[in-house]
């Protein structure tokens, strides 16, 4: 393992020893884009430093110059007071920088050991795999790092909060001093959160750097000493925690006042639309994933709900767009039963959808944004002539699209491809909408979008309660469904086990339903009148 | 001068950026065939001839030795007969692309439109005008039932169309020449004691005659060139297009967002399954004028690679096809100096993998872009 470290004293030239990483003017040019635009940092040694940004601003590309994956155009690069000159992954190891990838880069089937040491194997006899010495080694390190993970298990198998401590476990191993943590809170629940800031801390202890690239300024603010904002590839400030506030980081972030709480209308249910009742639908493997649950949506209403990946979500999503047959149980619309499993008719009987993978489900890629707004809508009266496609309908939709929800760049001719995650998914808000449904199901709408972007979906989703649709919003961000939702249901195990009004949900109480620790009486979740 | 200069950099660069997709699809192909030919050079060197003597053989076999034996359409009528029929198996494979199927079954349906072409060519006795567009009608509806069904058996029972159009291939092939050309079609049934082997000739009516005294080319490079219009607008202007393209590149979304997939593969397949039929039966009521004894010739492969090379769009292919139709009937030419005619199958097939290898070539192009990017930077700064 690579843990020996060369006294860095000697390599005195131009840089502070003070500081873990010094950038000096790092720019980096994409063709016809600056991705980092003459960014000059310090960060301490044994500081946590959060990095923020919308998704584009550089946060990424200057992560991967740090980690030798880029090389700037110009500017230099000190770690740990010594210049660095053409940097490469394995130079920027041997340097004691670490990364964690917001995709894990894990071997599913291996164990636990067997990832961490993977490329730094421990040999006996000369070729001889020493598993023993393996294990112990990893015992030893996550022992020393408080970091309890059993080095026989399989990856695979093992919940994701744990396979990101493995990720951080197989870069300490490495000898890592500085870690780099990409996004690493945007697949974790509310308690595993927590703990990985209790190991984000008890690294700062053991005087280690950690770089935090994130985009949730809450927890930005809670775990960083300092806090830097890009924009467009700029540096746009430095803060220190105690000095600034969420409010002043969007600002730096967007470049403008950011709504971080929606104005909602009073709460005022209307009738029912969507009625389910006793669903079950089955998961790809055969077993039921959601056991039996009853709910009712009315007018004037976002029901929330919440939980932890993996509790039976996808499968209701998936059934409430027809995508998936349902076992048994029924979906009534507007007290029609719904017969025929088939998106296109769950669409004409009032469903719009947000869907969760906007690059998967949500756009064609490689269509322009005029194609884009009209899909699934291209049989519809206005938008075509004949067997032809009314080319001069679509467009005239579509630059008013394009001009009402903003979606830059303005032309919808361009291919959707080429747009920020953050316009793409205006697209699709835009396009659903525009369905006029009675039923927008959104399910995390949000995932992956920047605060700018959150803002806009947020605000639309209020848009469509206020104006007497009703909202079923679906999401893992515990924030968002208690910010928006006017009832929030707590999914576990594909079974509703608690119905609480916005006024009575707390982190605390969700987060115990989400994870199982507690459970109301089985009583129909239903909105009162 | 030096902001000049910067300044036109920039907007070439910009230029570039703004039409380096567009231009790439369209160079790749351009390139892949120059590097082919140059590569194809090379091993006829190896064999101890001149490759450009043999190229000049393949271009004058092609469009004829003088400029007025080429616009009397003597030699140049070859190509673009040989051209038409690869158009029609090549555009079959573009729409299936389209759709996102691989529909390696041109051959197949090629052969089954040819068969299809033979009997009723044989059986109706009617005007040119009435009769040849009723056959081709009636091929294009079982070559199309025989594509079609490749992709019923994927929508409705998963297997792949890879799996499935080889399999239909061979079916083809031997249902039809080992079974009905040999029995109950066979020209002897008509005419015993002939000493034919095949089906029977076509009526006279029902052939495709050439068009001028001295060449074979008939009016197959017109239905050619309806073909192209036709799928063209089908794919671009229609709602029918519209929907096959969206389920091509993404049927995840196409399906979210109601469109019925299942349907618009079948529809693509029965359509991709008539073109292929219509060129096989271009070949029997324009060239062969029956089914002969053997008969598969590879037209349904070779539409893969027309496809391939026209970038997977109508008017790409047909321009590849009508290129490598030239290409095949100069081949002739080079036999004179000992050269198989098949050599243009190594032209073909090292075009393809350069088309194949397209992402290198593009990535090439990018490279050099990112550098004058930089560059102009480097220039207009100044400073570093």
């Amino acid at each position: 393992m690579g843990g020996e470290r060369i006294p860095t004293l000697f390599f005195k030239i131009g840089g502070n020893l003070e500081y873990a990483i010094e950038l000096k003017n790092i720019t980096k040019i994409f063709p016809g884009v600056v991705a980092n635009d003459n960014i000059s940092l310090q960060i301490k040694k044994g500081e946590v430093f959060a990095i923020v940004g919308e998704n584009g601003a550089g946060k990424t590309t200057l992560m991967n110059i740090i980690y030798g994956l880029y090389s700037p155009n110009y500017g230099e690069i000190y770690i740990n007071g010594k210049k660095i000159t053409h940097n490469t992954p394995k130079k920027a190891i041997e340097n004691g920088i670490g990364m964690v990838h917001q995709h894990f880069m894990l071997v599913p089937i291996f164990s636990v050991y067997e990832n961490i040491i993977l490329g730094n194997e421990f040999v006996k006899n000369g070729i001889v795999l020493d598993r023993k010495k393996g294990i112990e080694e990893v015992k030893k390190i996550s022992e020393q790092y408080g970091l309890n993970v059993d080095p026989k298990e399989i990856v695979g198998n093992l919940p994701v909060g744990i396979q990101q401590r493995v990720e951080i476990l197989k870069v300490l191993f490495r000898g890592a001093e500085i870690l780099i943590l990409d996004e690493p809170t945007a697949v974790l629940t509310p308690q595993e959160i927590k703990e990985l800031f209790e190991t984000i801390n008890a690294l700062k202890k053991d005087n280690k750097t950690i770089i935090f690239i994130s985009h949730k300024l809450k927890e930005v603010l809670e775990i960083a000493d300092r806090i830097c904002v890009l924009k467009n590839g700029k540096v746009m400030g430095i803060k220190n925690k105690e000095e600034t506030n969420e409010r002043e980081l969007a600002r730096l972030m967007v470049g403008r006042d950011v709504v971080l709480e929606i104005p909602k209308k009073e709460r005022k249910p209307g009738e029912p639309i969507l009625e389910v009742k006793d669903l079950v639908i089955m998961s790809d493997k055969g077993f039921p994933a959601i056991k039996g649950i009853n709910f009712k949506l009315r007018r004037y209403e976002i029901l929330g709900i919440a939980g932890v990946e993996g509790n039976g979500q996808k499968e209701l999503v998936e059934a409430l767009n027809g995508l998936r047959p349902i076992h048994s149980g029924k979906i009534l619309i507007n007290d029609k039963e719904i017969e025929k499993f088939d998106p296109w008719f769950f669409r004409r009987n009032g469903f719009a959808y947000i869907p969760e993978d906007r690059r998967v489900r949500g756009l064609i890629l490689p269509f322009s944004v005029s194609y884009n707004l009209i899909l699934g809508r291209q049989r519809d009266k206005n938008f075509k002539k004949g067997s032809f496609l009314n080319s001069g309908y679509i467009k005239t939709f579509s630059n008013n699209k394009v001009e009402e929800y903003d979606i830059r760049p303005r032309n919808p001719n361009l291919k959707v491809d080429a747009l920020s995650g953050g316009n793409q998914q205006k697209v699709i808000v835009a396009r659903e909408v525009s369905y006029d449904p009675d039923v927008l199901v959104a399910s995390q709408p949000t995932r992956g979008l920047d605060v700018g972007a959150t803002e806009f979906v947020h605000k639309k989703l209020v848009e469509q309660r206020d104006s007497g649709k009703a909202v079923l919003l679906i999401s893992l961000e515990l924030e968002e469904i208690m910010m928006l939702s006017d009832r929030i249901a707590v999914l576990f195990n594909g079974e509703i086990v608690g119905e609480l009004s916005q006024e009575e949900a707390t982190e605390e109480e969700l987060g115990l339903l989400m994870l199982g620790l507690k459970r109301y009486d089985k009583k129909e979740v239903e909105g009162e009148k | 001068m030096k902001n000049n200069f910067s300044d036109n950099i920039n907007k070439i660069i910009n230029w570039w950026n703004a039409k380096k997709e567009d231009v790439s699809t369209f160079l790749v192909p351009i390139i892949s065939i120059i590097v082919a030919f140059i590569v194809a050079g090379i091993m006829i060197k190896a064999t101890g001839k001149s490759p450009i003597q043999a190229y000049k053989l393949l271009f004058e076999g092609a469009f004829g030795s003088s400029l007025k034996e080429f616009l009397s359409l003597k030699q140049a009528g070859e190509g673009l007969l040989k051209g038409a029929i690869l158009t029609l198996t090549g555009l079959s494979v573009t729409v299936a692309f389209k759709v996102g199927l691989f529909n390696i079954g041109a051959e197949g349906q090629f052969i089954i439109g040819s068969i299809v072409a033979a009997y009723f060519g044989y059986i109706f006795n009617l005007p040119s005008i009435i009769g040849i567009p009723l056959i081709l009608i009636l091929v294009g509806i079982v070559s199309g039932l025989y594509g079609a069904f490749a992709a019923w058996l994927k929508v409705k029972r998963g297997v792949h169309e890879v799996i499935t159009t080889i399999m239909l291939n061979w079916i083809a092939i031997h249902l039809v020449e080992n079974w009905i050309v040999v029995g109950p079609f066979n020209i002897l049934k008509y005419y015993p004691g002939t000493l034919l082997v095949g089906t029977p000739y076509v009526t006279d009516s029902s052939r495709l005659k050439p068009l001028f005294e001295g060449t074979r080319l008939n009016a197959s490079i017109f239905i050619a060139i309806i073909a192209v219009i036709i799928i063209y607008i089908i794919i671009n202007k229609t709602v029918l297009g519209y929907e096959i393209q969206a389920t091509g590149l993404n049927i995840n979304a196409a399906k979210y967002a109601g469109i019925n997939t299942s349907k618009t593969m079948i529809i693509s397949m029965f359509i991709a399954g008539a073109l292929s039929g219509i060129s096989g039966a271009c070949m029997i009521l324009g060239i062969e004028g029956r089914y002969p004894g053997v008969f598969s010739q590879g037209y349904g492969f070779d539409g893969i690679t027309m496809s391939l090379i026209g970038n997977t769009t109508p008017i790409g292919t047909f321009i590849a096809a009508i290129f490598f139709g030239f290409v095949r009937a100069g081949a002739t030419g080079m036999q004179l100096m000992g050269i198989h005619k098949s050599f243009t199958d190594i032209i073909q097939g090292f075009a393809t993998i350069f088309v194949a290898g397209q992402s290198g070539i593009k990535y090439l192009l990018f490279l050099i872009g990112e550098k004058r990017a930089i560059k102009t930077k480097e220039a207009t700064d100044g400073n570093y």
